[in-house]
């Protein structure tokens, strides 16, 4: 039996990107949490860029969540670094993040449930309006957004009545309203049917056309091998796998982690 | 020397008793997750339910303590598990909020029913026949000793059940996982429910213990586990050695403060008389220094937004509101006239309440300290109308200093520091500004072309200012803030990754609201023509937020329901009496009625007024189906969920 | 025959107006390892409540030993012989280790003393953090406490959610021992797993879940490589 202890190796990935970078647009930098006696991240290292779709992937528990309120300063790291477009932004607080352009869903639905699919969108586009210099008007911003999330059908419904995954694209959508340089995106896809997952797909390509960041949390696994210029996998909290799509479904250690051990 | 000596005696003793009492809190909050307000409202009645049995019913103590101490309390507390908590299960902070509330006000209504408040009773100390005892030169009555006795007891009792019976270990066990204890065959309710006969004995111990020194009143003696508040918050709502430390700081800190401490205050003469403000600053300090709340997410147990009427239907009913006034207003004597003009003043106060509780979530138990900062600045105005505006400024000013200090605070400690300051303020500004059981003289404002003084012409002019206040609130709801702060209600942490920065939002929302109470105080003052400290207490503040939930606590029509019925309530013996049903005072019967109504109704927000609409719209669905769109709306969804 | 150990027929279940299982039959006959797989939001943990009484099946039944339990109250359940040891929490974190055991022997026939020897000497990890509170042990150690509860109850049927969640491989093989070692006992185990392989290792019955329903049925060898299809894609 080796030495080495498992709970706390950190295997070998050759991170290609450093944080200044100039396409890097969001670098988590060996952040690591841990919640009492559990490690639910250890140093972990994602390089997103501008322009691209990265993907995020791993088994249940994996820490892709706990990634995500680390990004967005939901929860404070243990240890580790998140740069923002080249500019460390580890000790600001939420909204301050925001504003630098960071967007996310959550996966536990965070909608503001007591307001239309619609008024959720333009509230989102009120609150950038008031913090941001762009003084486009919001109306216009909400109207635009409902209709490129594909949402013109429910938008005077009320979010908590919306099946989840239209709530889903609400999310989404109100993400997309503070115009994000960079845009989490929490398994946006479950809970839509096939034809709602393609179209989503396609507006995730098209985002990062327009040079956004995209980085995505998601388990329907074709819809990952579709969309993402790269890939990392999580699994106990590290990054075991970075690569192309290809590379990382054939990546013998992804298939360890999701499947069990080879015995 | 001596006097130290003497004052630490003092301030252990009285630290026992804080550490008594906020224990039985503790106890019943970490073990069912509800922090129980009527805590002290079960001591007081357990005192009087003493009283009853040694010295009206000459029963022997012996046999009356553990009487009342090991069976009545215990099971009253099991009871109201079972009754009223129970049914509770998974509720928000806010709902439990209500209903100890509820409780409280109902247990004072009930024991002012029981034991009338205008009889002096007095309870005699514990072996008051045995001869004191000298300690180093300080004289201790046993009924001192009895209390340190008692509450190291009580700490090594309890601390022996928690580590070493099996029941002790299934209590701290529910608190980390209800479910896993129910797997284990252990039943978290039955659980739950023995924390609750445990704090109502503890409770009722502190009550027995403390009585012969506070004297049987029963608001003195509810409101004294207000200081245990302080002390269980010493102990983060979770540790109880910590929480006993803390009661006993706080006994020192208020017997060493006229002597040590005063004096040496700038502003001495001001600071001495503050005495009593001082477990309520220190618990205002605790506060300060808690830990960051982490940003609250999602809550989606059934809560409900009714549809906000536009600008067109706001002012159509501003409209027919003020027809209904001038129709009134040559209707009714000058006395009821003052009644209802009363009534709408509430309701603009409830108005306040609409905007920070309903539309934004944050929870003041404050409402009638800025109400009262209104008619104190309206008193010193003369007869200048800007006594409104200086009102609404004074008082949103006071809110703002609130909101920011307890900016980071939410639920059930933002409940607490708001008691801690309506409490403070009534004890350290209003009775000290005022004077205590003495009134303030003031003269209603004066308008051109308008006779003020007339109850026709100052009831119409309430109705108006109540109506452009409800306009405008409804306004503010349609809009961008609105929008925002139903955004912070729903979700605090989307509205952070959004970009908002929810602090500021919240001092606004305190701000505003705190400006609209203290315009309503104003008003009251003008209408009154004189003030009283005890209008201004924090029991009122609770009444009037039980109220608002009673009628519904995000509508206009909710204000309107909630002020009406607790206008309503002390006029009840009259009504009634024209049937010949005699009841007791009429402000007993404000609390007892409030406090039913508030446990009855706490759980819906949607309220009387509510129910009403539902009703409606029940009736519609019923009778003419045809006329109903196809497409279901949202409020028939809510009638499903609710 | 001896009735299954636990049978589900044409079970639907959800929350709310979702539906989340259509139509789930599966049966675990008694003294048998049965291994329930799929990707995430398959319905796996839904199942596993509705087999503990935590969620009502909106149609289909539940049959328990023989005994048709639809509406038994989950603590009864319990009582009857139901163990389920939950997904990611099966302990209190804020008792000792100790203190834990004598939780979970709380309605038991066994003496807490007898317990903790039984445990201690399975995993002497738990022996030396006897006095430490649960919740600072490694997330290994607080899911073989967790497991412990297994050996304490002496279920009729036992159900394991997702045990190696977020856990190394190492303590993942070495909790699948236990797994085996309680099968070869005779208690009859329903088991949700994401890691496929080592899941199969230990069962005599599999089945896919995917989308809410049951994807497919049978030996552990033939269900192999219809996961790896379900998990990563055909690629793989």
């Amino acid at each position: 039996m080796s030495t080495v202890d498992l709970e706390t190796y950190v295997p070998h990935i050759d991170h290609q990107y450093d944080p200044r970078d100039p396409e890097v647009a969001l670098y988590v930098d060996e952040v690591s949490v841990r919640f009492g006696g559990v490690q639910a991240v250890s140093a972990a290292t994602i390089a997103c860029l501008a322009g691209q779709v990265t993907g995020l992937i791993g088994p249940n528990g994996a820490g892709k969540t706990t990634t995500f309120n680390v990004i967005t300063g939901l929860e404070a790291p243990t240890s580790g670094k998140v740069f923002l477009g080249n500019e460390d932004v580890s000790g600001l607080t939420p909204y301050k993040r925001a504003r630098k352009g960071l967007a996310r869903t959550f996966q536990r639905l965070e909608v503001f449930g007591t307001l239309t699919a619609r008024d959720n969108i333009l509230a989102a586009a009120e609150f950038r309006r008031g913090w941001s210099k762009d003084k486009s008007n919001p109306r216009a911003v909400a109207d635009q957004i409902v209709e490129r999330v594909g949402l013109q059908h429910v938008q005077h419904e009320r979010v908590d009545m919306l099946p989840t995954g239209l709530a889903r694209l609400v999310e989404l959508g109100r993400g997309l309203a503070t115009h994000p340089r960079v845009l989490l995106l929490d398994e946006p896809a479950s809970g839509l049917d096939m034809a709602e997952s393609e179209a989503l797909g396609d507006l995730l390509i098209d985002l990062a056309q327009e040079g956004i960041a995209v980085l995505v949390v998601e388990h329907d696994v074709d819809l990952v091998m579709r969309v993402c210029d790269r890939i990392h996998v999580l699994d106990f909290g590290r990054i075991i796998s970075v690569g192309f799509p290809k590379d990382v479904q054939a990546d013998p250690a992804v298939q360890a982690a999701y499947l069990g051990a080879e015995d | 020397m001596d006097q130290l000596l003497q004052l630490t005696v003092v301030g252990l003793v009285v630290g026992c008793v804080y550490a008594l009492t906020a224990t039985g809190l503790v106890v019943t909050y970490t073990t069912s997750g509800i922090f129980n307000f009527a805590h002290g409202a079960i001591g007081m009645l357990g005192a009087f339910s003493y009283w009853q049995l040694t010295v009206k019913w000459h029963w022997p103590v012996l046999l009356a303590l553990p009487v009342v101490l090991l069976v009545l309390a215990p099971l009253f507390g099991a009871t109201i598990e079972r009754i009223v908590m129970r049914p509770l299960h998974g509720a928000s902070v806010d709902v439990t909020l209500v209903i100890t509330l509820g409780l409280l006000l109902f247990f004072l209504g009930a024991a002012n029913y029981f034991w009338d408040q205008g009889q002096t009773r007095v309870l005699p100390e514990l072996l008051a026949s045995w001869k004191p005892v000298d300690i180093g030169g300080v004289v201790v009555t046993w009924g001192q000793i009895i209390i340190v006795l008692a509450a190291v007891g009580v700490a090594i009792g309890l601390r022996f059940l928690f580590s070493t019976t099996r029941i002790g270990i299934a209590m701290r066990g529910v608190v980390d996982d209800p479910d896993l204890c129910a797997m284990s065959g252990a039943s978290p309710a039955r659980i739950q429910q023995l924390s609750w006969a445990i704090g109502a004995g503890l409770a009722a111990l502190a009550g027995i213990l403390v009585a012969p020194k506070v004297g049987m009143s029963a608001l003195q003696l509810t409101l004294l586990v207000i200081n245990g508040y302080a002390a269980a918050l010493f102990g983060r709502l979770k540790s109880l050695p910590r929480t006993a430390v803390g009661g006993l700081l706080l006994g020192l800190l208020v017997s060493y403060y006229p002597v040590y401490v005063a004096p040496h205050l700038p502003f001495s003469t001001t600071f001495g008389q503050l005495e009593k403000a001082v477990p309520m600053i220190f618990l205002g300090v605790l506060l300060l220094f808690l830990p960051s709340a982490r940003l609250r997410t999602a809550t989606t147990v059934g809560r409900v937004a009714p549809t906000v009427p536009g600008l067109r239907q706001s002012l159509a009913g501003g409209g027919v509101m003020i027809v209904l006034a001038i129709a009134l207003a040559s209707a009714l004597s000058s006395a009821n006239l003052l009644i209802a003009g009363g009534m709408f003043i509430s309701a603009l106060s409830l108005l306040s309440l609409v905007l920070l509780t309903g539309y934004s979530g944050q929870t003041s138990l404050c409402v009638l300290t800025f109400f009262g900062l209104g008619a104190f600045a309206m008193a010193h105005s003369g007869t200048s109308p800007l006594g409104l505006v200086w009102g609404g400024l004074l008082a949103a000013a006071a809110g703002m200093l609130v909101a920011l200090v307890t900016a980071r605070l939410r639920g059930l400690y933002l409940a607490l520091a708001t008691f801690a300051f309506a409490k403070g303020m009534d004890v350290g500004f209003f009775n000290f500004k005022l004077g205590s059981g003495q009134s303030l003289q003031l003269k209603r404002f004066e308008l051109p072309l308008i006779d003020t003084s007339s109850e026709k012409t100052f009831f119409f002019l309430t109705v108006v200012v109540f109506v452009v206040a409800a306009i405008g609130v409804l306004a503010v709801r349609r809009g961008r803030w609105g929008r925002q702060l139903t955004a912070l209600n729903d979700s605090p942490a989307a509205c952070a990754t959004l970009g908002v920065n929810t602090t500021i939002t919240k001092v606004v929302v305190f701000t505003a609201s705190a400006g609209i109470a203290g315009v309503a105080g104003a008003m009251f003052g003008a209408q009154q023509e004189i003030i009283t400290p005890s209008q201004f207490d924090v029991l009122g503040s609770l009444a009037l937020l039980l109220a608002l939930r009673i009628g519904g606590i995000n509508t206009i029509t909710g204000a309107l329901f909630g002020a009406f019925t607790i206008g309503l309530f002390p006029e009840m013996p009259q009504i009634l009496g024209h049937f010949g049903v005699t009841l007791p005072d009429k402000v007993q019967l404000t609390f007892l009625l409030t406090g039913i109504a508030a446990i009855s109704i706490g759980r819906d927000p949607d309220g009387l007024g509510g129910q009403v609409s539902k009703l409606g719209l029940r009736l519609r669905q019923q009778f003419g189906s045809s006329s109903t769109p196809a497409a279901p709306s949202y409020e028939e969804a809510t009638l499903v969920h609710g | 025959m001896a009735a299954p150990a636990l049978e589900l027929k044409g079970i639907s279940a959800g929350y709310g107006r979702i539906e989340v299982l259509h139509d789930v039959s599966l049966s675990v006959p008694a003294g048998t390892v049965y291994a329930l797989l799929g990707p995430n939001g398959a319905g796996k943990t839904t199942t596993m409540l509705v087999a503990s009484g935590y969620v009502r099946p909106t149609a289909g039944c539940i049959h328990v030993a023989g005994s048709h339990v639809n509406r038994v109250a989950p603590e009864n359940l319990a009582k009857a012989g139901v163990c389920r040891i939950p997904e990611g929490r099966g302990i209190f974190p804020n008792l000792t280790v100790n203190e834990n055991l004598r939780m979970f022997t709380y309605s038991s026939p066994f003496s807490t003393s007898e317990v903790q020897e039984k445990s201690y000497a399975r995993f002497p990890r738990l022996g030396e953090r006897r006095n430490q509170l649960a919740g600072t042990m490694s997330g290994g150690e607080q899911q073989m406490l967790a497991m412990s509860r297994a050996l304490v109850a002496d279920p009729g049927i036992l159900l394991l959610d997702e045990i190696s969640m977020g856990l190394a491989p190492k303590i993942v093989s070495e909790l699948y021992e236990l797994v085996g070692q309680l099968a070869q006992e005779g208690i009859s185990i329903l088991l949700v797993e994401q890691f496929a392989r080592t899941a199969l290792a230990v069962s005599d019955y599999a089945a896919v879940m995917t989308g809410g329903r049951i994807a497919m049925v049978g030996q552990p060898a033939d269900v192999a490589d219809f996961v790896n299809e379900a998990y990563l894609g055909g690629a793989a």
